[in-house]
């Protein structure tokens, strides 16, 4: 126990991100911290919390909706699981200073467990609470349901993530072909689609249903995705009915299959983890380059660093991944969103009220494409990991020939040429659905290109505060990188702040939407020089301080 | 060619890494800078190539100042960190261009350096891998590539010969001699003392960020009559006195 306490307490050190030393910094990342509650979490507690609430009282009580909300929240769990428990266990720098001790592989493996269980579930309690008062607000309680509900809180994440676990240990202690470091995240890449597909696709079977059917359906057991769930989880479905029934039976059982999950877990990691990590130890690392023998030709310094950038970020699967890949996410969550429309929902029905000119809706898809440049930008992390993603060898940075000003424009083109594709293909793809005109769809274009420049900066100049510059691989760089997390905040700060200045505006003076177009053109153009010279004068300072 | 004028460092408000050390590195010189784990040798090197700003004292490279003029002086050094781990999703290939790139230098000219250093250095069958895959010591000859790849005046290597096999150290001592034969200046840290023995002109022997000797090994074993320059090494760094 000793070892283990030991072991969890160097894991959990090595996993903090320092806080900035100057007093000014200091002020300016609590101001970002505050604003991540109200912008991030307060918004998304709000949420889960409504959802959980309208279930329960759509259902007289019943906790279907609440599992179901759970469920939600354990294949997203699962989803991210994968790629941090892989790297947690197998591609952490600490691994080739732990192999030499004379600790036994289950210990070793339960103290890694442990930190990655506080490490990515902080943000999952809080949420999975909201879920909990949410039903308790809508269906009530007892001090005993209420006890069952803490606890679960605390110990939902577990069994989801021992499921990542026993994946990734029988996966790495069995398969000899799995044993190449590219092959794995690679393969990490894909699961992670894949279960985000099948995700899809159980929302899928929701289309054409309303609430009160959806409802009905939860109630009557005929939501496949809870079915599928229920079986892959039986957790969720045990906790959740012993909150509603108070049944000590069915929460001691909850309680003993967690035990189980993690015992299995556990046993199975004493017997393949080390197997598996001397695998990849002596596995193959990246392979070769698929430009073999070409010729190199001499490019511009600037040019060639451009490049250097992308090379970076797409070679580097946590990169790929977490900053190329999560873009294509948001037509998934659209399509998620269209899918839980029934006929005649607020999508089709927006659609229908834009094409009969109604001004407001017009002024709102200006609002909405502002605010999807803005979130996509920030959630890429492109910019916000700019100077992290340099890692302990940020130095190299410093003594090339090549001044701080020009490298952190570089790195901001990059980030807004990623952005600004994916936003612009996006806004075309919207233009065309909408039936809008060429000059509207340049407008969009060019408001959205304003915006995303903005954000990018933005995130640069955090990332030149205090960058996360000590991690071991890659994704730990991106993961707890509060940079990363206030980007976010900033960006649905901003969003909601234009909404409703602009909204204002709109609604209570005199001022045509053209008018109103063209000033916020303005707007974003002069944000955007004062955000450019504030990383050009503060974030270069920043940088000769590192 | 590198001067180092009354330079000094903290770091945190606390720790003073370098403390009012003052040499120069002349044309024709290879100068070893010798010191314990944490003397200050590493901080002091990346002073000199811009990586970090000293709080006192001013650095000349070349004829340029390395804080006032950072870019132009940033130009005349060739510099070999003490971490070869850098642009490891780069093959070798891309790494030498990348820098050539940076520094300027023409095609044909990389192209002839690059294919010399990939045979002095054997490393021509692994230059279109990414250098993820490369064992420490074949990173570190990319870093060798990399810092000279552009044939710069100023060589500035933090324990270059670190993770080299015997035959490309040799080689790297040569490329030194040559160099400095040319009227260049090569400073170079080591822990090896026979190393410095052979290839230093000089040596700048520090402690705790203070210098404690600048000059020739000669001067200084003569000063410690019948004593091995190991010797004379470890009775520096233990007297307190000093």
């Amino acid at each position: 126990m000793k070892v283990y306490k030991q072991l969890v307490n160097t894991f959990l050190r090595s996993e903090d991100m320092d806080a900035p030393k100057q007093k000014k910094q200091k002020l300016f990342y609590a101001l970002m911290g505050i604003i991540s509650i109200v912008f991030i979490m307060i918004p998304c507690c709000a949420l889960v919390g409504y959802l959980s609430y309208a279930f329960a009282l759509a259902l007289f009580g019943n906790s279907a909706g609440t599992l179901f909300v759970i469920h939600f929240i354990s294949l997203f769990s699962v989803v991210f699981g994968i790629n941090v428990i892989l790297n947690v266990f197998y591609f952490a720098g600490d691994i080739e200073f732990i192999l030499p001790l004379p600790i036994q592989p289950y210990k070793v493996i339960a103290a890694k467990f442990t930190t990655a269980y506080f490490a990515e579930s902080v943000m999952q309690f809080i949420i999975l609470l909201s879920a909990m008062v949410g039903y308790f607000i809508a269906a009530g309680g007892n001090i005993l349901t209420v006890l069952y509900a803490l606890v679960g809180v605390v110990t939902l994440p577990v069994a989801p993530l021992a499921y990542c676990g026993i994946i990734c240990v029988v996966l790495m202690g069995l398969t000899k072909w799995i044993r190449n470091k590219e092959h794995v995240r690679k393969l990490s890449m894909i699961f992670t689609l894949i279960v985000i597909a099948a995700g899809v696709s159980c929302i899928n079977l929701l289309k054409d249903v309303d609430m009160e059917g959806v409802a009905n359906a939860l109630m009557e057991g005929r939501v496949a995705f809870v079915n599928v769930m229920s079986v892959v989880f039986p957790t969720n479905a045990l906790l959740v009915k012993s909150v509603e029934t108070g049944s000590i039976l069915q929460f001691l059982l909850y309680i003993l299959i967690n035990v189980a999950v993690v015992g299995l877990f556990l046993v199975l990691a004493q017997f393949l983890y080390y197997r598996g990590v001397l695998g990849m130890s002596s596995a193959g690392g990246a392979s070769k380059s698929g430009r073999k023998k070409r010729r190199i030709k001499a490019r511009k310094p600037e040019v060639s660093y451009f490049f250097k950038e992308c090379k970076v970020l797409f070679r580097t699967p946590a990169f790929f991944l977490n900053c190329i890949v999560i873009n294509v996410l948001w037509p998934v969550l659209l399509y998620v969103i269209y899918a839980m429309q029934s006929d005649g929902g607020i999508i089709e029905h927006y659609i229908v009220m834009y094409h009969m000119g109604n001004e407001t809706m017009k002024w709102g898809a200006v609002l909405i494409v502002l605010a999807v440049s803005v979130l996509l930008t920030a959630a890429n992390s492109i910019a916000s990991s700019a100077i992290t993603r340099e890692g302990k060898q940020y130095y190299v940075m410093k003594y090339l020939p090549v001044n701080y000003k020009k490298q952190l424009h570089i790195k901001a083109f990059l980030s807004i040429l990623v952005s600004g594709a994916f936003v612009w293909l996006y806004i075309i793809v919207c233009s065309v659905v909408l039936d809008v005109s060429n000059a509207t769809c340049w407008y969009y274009m060019l408001i959205s290109i304003l915006q995303v420049v903005f954000i990018t900066y933005f995130g640069i100049y955090l990332d030149t505060i205090n960058p996360k510059l000590a991690w071991d691989d890659e994704l730990n760089a991106l993961r707890g990188n509060t940079n990363v997390f206030f980007n976010m905040a900033y960006a649905m700060m901003i969003s909601i702040a234009f909404a409703v200045v602009m909204l204002l505006l709109f609604m209570f003076t005199k001022l045509t939407l053209i008018i109103l177009e063209n000033a916020l053109v303005l707007v974003l153009v002069a944000a955007n020089v004062i955000m450019i010279r504030i990383v050009e004068r503060k974030g270069v300072e920043n940088l000769k301080e590192l | 060619m590198i001067s180092l004028n009354h330079v000094s460092k903290t770091f945190n408000g606390e720790v003073k890494a370098v403390d009012d050390i003052t040499f120069s590195v002349n044309p024709g010189e290879i100068v070893g800078f010798i010191g314990p784990n944490g003397s200050g040798k590493t901080t002091s090197m990346k002073m000199m190539t811009g990586i970090l700003t000293p709080d006192e004292g001013n650095i000349q490279i070349g004829e340029y100042d390395i804080v006032k003029n950072g870019l132009e002086a940033k130009r005349c050094i060739g510099y070999i960190s003490d971490n070869p781990d850098q642009f490891l999703r780069l093959t070798g290939m891309e790494y030498l261009h990348f820098i050539s790139d940076i520094y300027g230098v023409g095609q044909e000219e990389r192209d002839k350096r690059i294919e010399e250093f990939a045979n002095t250095f054997g490393v021509k069958d692994a230059l279109d891998r990414q250098m993820i895959g490369y064992s420490h010591g074949m990173r570190q000859k990319l870093m060798v590539m990399g810092a000279l790849v552009h044939e710069p005046d100023i060589w500035i290597l933090d324990e270059p010969m670190t993770g080299l096999d015997p035959e490309s150290s040799y080689e790297l001592k040569q490329m030194m001699r040559k160099h400095a034969d040319k009227g260049h200046a090569v400073l170079f840290s080591t822990h090896v003392l026979e190393v410095a023995e052979k290839l230093c002109d000089r040596v700048v022997i520090i402690r705790y960020g203070k210098l404690l000797y600048v000059g020739t090994l000669e001067e200084l074993e003569s000063r410690h009559p019948n004593k091995t320059l190991e010797e004379i090494f470890l009775e520096m760094m233990n007297d307190e006195s000093l």
